[in-house]
């Protein structure tokens, strides 16, 4: 999957498992910060994503404060998600 | 007119949990320091963050089960029936003419049996064995069984608000006392382990990942357990008729919603503070008279930091000298048993003059600056504790006790009766205000039938409804008009949500992703919108209600009996405007499998609606000029067994200008009625062509507020005979109101 897909699906899946119904894909800017910032995610959402995260790309994440870098921006997400995936 | 109420005793007190199956056991073991965990039996819990619990490890169900349904009790109804024969043992059995109600506050019922038969309902056609497991799963059945137990009990109610529900039902209890209603009330709660919940929790990462530590520095989570704790309560002056032993006063009690978040508690302790300031000043009490406090204490680092904060902001100086433990430490969270359970420790606590430790406590944390009680339980003079339990979705409680010997020092209180200010209603043709309810009883008109009910969801703001079901937008959009019609704001005001059954469809959806996919992927965002109270527990924060939210199951009387409880909260001055009514969003789980078994079978058409009422004390209403619609002059309610289904009720005033609306079986309505002084009342029913679902009732109150409030009629008897119990509710014609002409 390419970055440009990547980022896409990331913020598809933000929407639909955080049931952000007013939003669409091109609401999120790749490098904003998720939580504390605009969209009024909580570590409610943090729980859900990371999970919905480890679900769709076949990922771990990591535990308490690397969890909060990992999820920082989808841009970080996507980060994590592409090095995770590539081998060594 | 204000007026000292007689003091309301607690003459026996039951209790099972993971450190034994009566009081006395459980406190011995208390006071000796002992820790009731180990890893779950009930099932396999080795994937999952934790499996450590306070398990109740002796209990068979099939040693306490009787009559024609035994085999289809859960461990609930078997924990539940336990605690209140033990409680009734102390108190002294009931004696002839007595009246008797049991309140039961709850959030699991019979979910460990039922789970494993929801969890793969939807792969085809359920055996009758598992059918037979479902027997007990309604929230409401718990209470049923007890009034098994006990034939002869005449009233009963289930209440749920999550981690607070057991403390909720006490104080229910202790309103139907203050009306002498009854003479004695069985009380509390039940709450058994089930594999939903554990999975919910661990999902959630609430867990400690070994055996919790309340207060202590290094805490980190949370440990379940179950159980079930019953008060008995009467009268002072019935107490001493009979020459029982006073245990100790229920002398205050509070209890009210955050409005803040669905799990995380208020930082600022500021809800929790205003509870206990509310049941000291209810019972005349001091801050430093109290010399205890079973506190809520879960061992999770928000909460306990919360309540701590919370209690130095109460007691101030004094903090320093109030003892402070968390049975949790040694038993777990009992969930909608815990207010319950807790408050029966309390109890012995003050009458023993013996405080128990927090279990699983080595270092404090100097932060929280309370005086602590560790390893075992300490001697102390008890005059007076109190007892604090706040749930998920934010509603909490405080109750207050005082030792047997102490003098009554709760200042007078205001009587008030309940009057209507606004009505609201969910039907076929989506939200109906004030007059238009009348569709509903009209014999001229009738609704259109059909689903076209407009996507509730949709008319919410979307930043504040995530995740929201229809259950929860029924809620909601309900109470913000019926808000918005009354001219009140959301701060002060209660809400008694009826619920049949919970929101079943998502929680089956919630375990059909666990069984396929392993709790590591069960979605923990899900799950706090599980749990029956879920619905009010949204729609209280999404309005910013702030007084006591909770939900009510009584299957397809869970309208009438929120309405009760609504009404009773205002009797007994705990606020002044609470909302009454029921959401009964389509189910499909419910309308194929659940109703035939646990309802009343009914071939009309299976529908969906929700009604409100904005119910406020008179004397606010009247002082802030509020248009009242209907004045609640008086109700009633028993099981179908008790005697005299319709005491309490006046004749009609003027035949020609009264009603009567009837819903659930007609036939025993028409014979009630038939034989009682509205025999020839015309009477009507509500509109066939909505359909049916378990909150028809709900339309029936509110369009009969709307009947008086139009001067259409002077009174409008509302008679529910329901699967459960028969409810009825007198409404009267506001003084003032124009009489309007005959040929409606």
């Amino acid at each position: 999957m390419d970055r440009a897909a990547l980022l896409q699906d990331l913020k598809r899946l933000i929407i639909t498992e955080l049931d952000l119904r007013d939003r669409t894909e091109f609401d999120i800017v790749d490098s904003e910060p998720l939580f504390g910032g605009r969209l009024g995610l909580d570590s409610l959402d943090a729980l859900q994503l990371a999970m919905a995260v480890e679900e769709r790309f076949g990922v771990k994440v990591p535990e308490g404060e690397r969890a909060r870098a990992v999820f920082a921006s989808v841009a970080a997400i996507a980060d994590f998600v592409e090095s995770s995936k590539s081998p060594g | 007119m204000t007026a000292t109420l007689e003091r309301i005793a607690v003459t026996g007190v039951g209790l099972v949990s993971a450190l034994g199956l009566d009081a006395r056991e459980t406190f011995r073991r208390l006071m000796a320091g002992e820790r009731g965990f180990s890893q779950v039996r009930l099932f396999d819990a080795r994937d999952q963050r934790t499996g450590i619990v306070g398990q109740i490890q002796r209990l068979q169900v099939e040693d306490v089960a009787f009559g024609p349904q035994a085999p289809s009790w859960s461990r609930s109804d078997a924990m539940g029936v336990l605690a209140a024969r033990n409680a009734v043992s102390q108190s002294g059995s009931m004696a002839p003419g007595e009246r008797w109600a049991a309140v039961v506050g709850a959030t699991n019922g019979g979910m460990y049996e039922a789970e494993a038969v929801l969890r793969s309902s939807r792969r085809g056609q359920l055996a009758d064995q598992a059918l037979e497991r479902l027997l007990s799963y309604p929230l409401s059945v718990a209470v049923r069984r007890i009034a098994e137990v006990f034939p002869g009990m005449s009233r009963t109610a289930t209440v749920c608000c999550a981690c607070s529900s057991g403390a909720a039902a006490i104080i229910q209890g202790a309103t139907w006392l203050e009306q002498g209603l009854v003479d004695r009330v069985l009380a509390g709660g039940v709450d058994g382990l089930s594999q939903l919940t554990m999975t919910g929790f661990n999902a959630l990462g609430a867990t400690a990942p070994d055996a919790c530590r309340p207060f202590d520095v290094s805490r980190a989570g949370l440990t379940l357990g179950e159980g079930a704790a019953f008060l008995v309560l009467e009268t002072e002056s019935a107490a001493r008729q009979r020459g029982a032993t006073v245990l100790a006063w229920l002398a205050g009690w509070a209890l009210g919603a955050e409005a803040h978040h669905l799990t995380h508690p208020e930082p600022s302790g500021a809800t929790a503070a205003a509870l206990m300031r509310s049941a000291l000043q209810r019972a005349g009490l001091r801050p430093d008279e109290v010399d205890y406090v079973n506190a809520h204490g879960t061992g999770t680092t928000h909460n306990d930091a919360m309540e701590a904060r919370a209690l130095r902001e109460v007691f101030g100086p004094s903090v320093g000298r109030v003892f402070v433990s968390s049975s949790k430490g040694q038993i777990g969270h009992t969930l909608g048993a815990a207010g319950a359970v807790e408050a029966a420790i309390t109890v012995l606590a003050v009458s023993e003059g013996a405080v128990p430790p927090t279990g699983g406590l080595e270092t404090p944390d100097p932060e929280l600056m309370l005086r602590h009680v560790l390893d075992c339980g300490c001697r102390a003079t008890v005059r007076a504790a109190l007892s604090n339990s706040f749930g998920f979705g934010g509603t909490g409680s405080v109750l207050a006790f005082v030792r047997s010997s102490d003098p009554d020092r709760r200042p007078p209180r205001h009587r008030t009766r309940p009057v209507v200010t606004a009505v609201a209603a969910i039907g076929p043709e989506g939200l109906d205000r004030g007059a238009e309810l009348l569709r509903y009883v009209s014999p001229e008109e009738h609704p259109p039938s059909g689903w076209a009910l407009k996507d509730p969801i949709a008319e919410l703001d979307p930043a504040r409804s995530r995740r929201f079901d229809r259950a929860a937008a029924f809620v909601t959009l309900g109470v913000q008009a019926v808000l918005a019609d009354a001219g009140l704001e959301s701060t002060n005001v209660g809400l008694a949500a009826g619920s049949a059954f919970g929101n079943v469809g998502r929680s089956i959806d919630f375990m059909e992703r666990v069984a396929n996919k392993g709790p590591k992927f069960a979605n923990p965002a899900e799950f706090p919108h599980l749990l029956p109270s879920s619905a009010s527990g949204n729609a209280s924060i999404y309005l910013g209600l702030k007084g006591p939210v909770v939900s009510v199951a009584e299957l397809d009387t869970s309208a009438e009996a929120a309405v009760v409880i609504a009404c009773d909260w205002i009797r007994s001055g705990l606020v002044d405007a609470v909302v009454g009514g029921s959401a009964e969003p389509y189910d499909e789980f419910v309308s194929s499998v659940l109703i035939p078994l646990c309802g009343r079978p009914d071939s009309s058409r299976r529908s969906e609606g929700a009604a409100w009422l904005m119910l406020e004390s008179e004397a606010s209403a009247r002082s802030r000029g509020a248009d009242i619609l209907a004045v609640v002059l008086s109700q009633g309610q028993c099981l179908p067994a008790a005697q005299g289904p319709l005491l309490g009720l006046a004749s009609p005033r003027d035949e020609g200008r009264a009603l009567v609306l009837c819903s659930g079986d007609h036939d025993t309505c028409g014979a009630l009625l038939d034989t009682s002084a509205w025999a020839r009342v015309q009477r009507r029913s509500v509109a066939v062509a909505i359909g049916t679902h378990e909150g028809v009732g709900g339309f029936a109150l509110a369009a009969a507020a709307a009947l008086t409030g139009q001067g259409i009629a002077d009174e409008v008897l509302v008679l529910a005979c329901g699967a459960d119990q028969i409810h009825w509710s007198l409404l009267g014609r506001p003084t003032g109101t124009p009489v309007a002409s005959k040929g409606h």
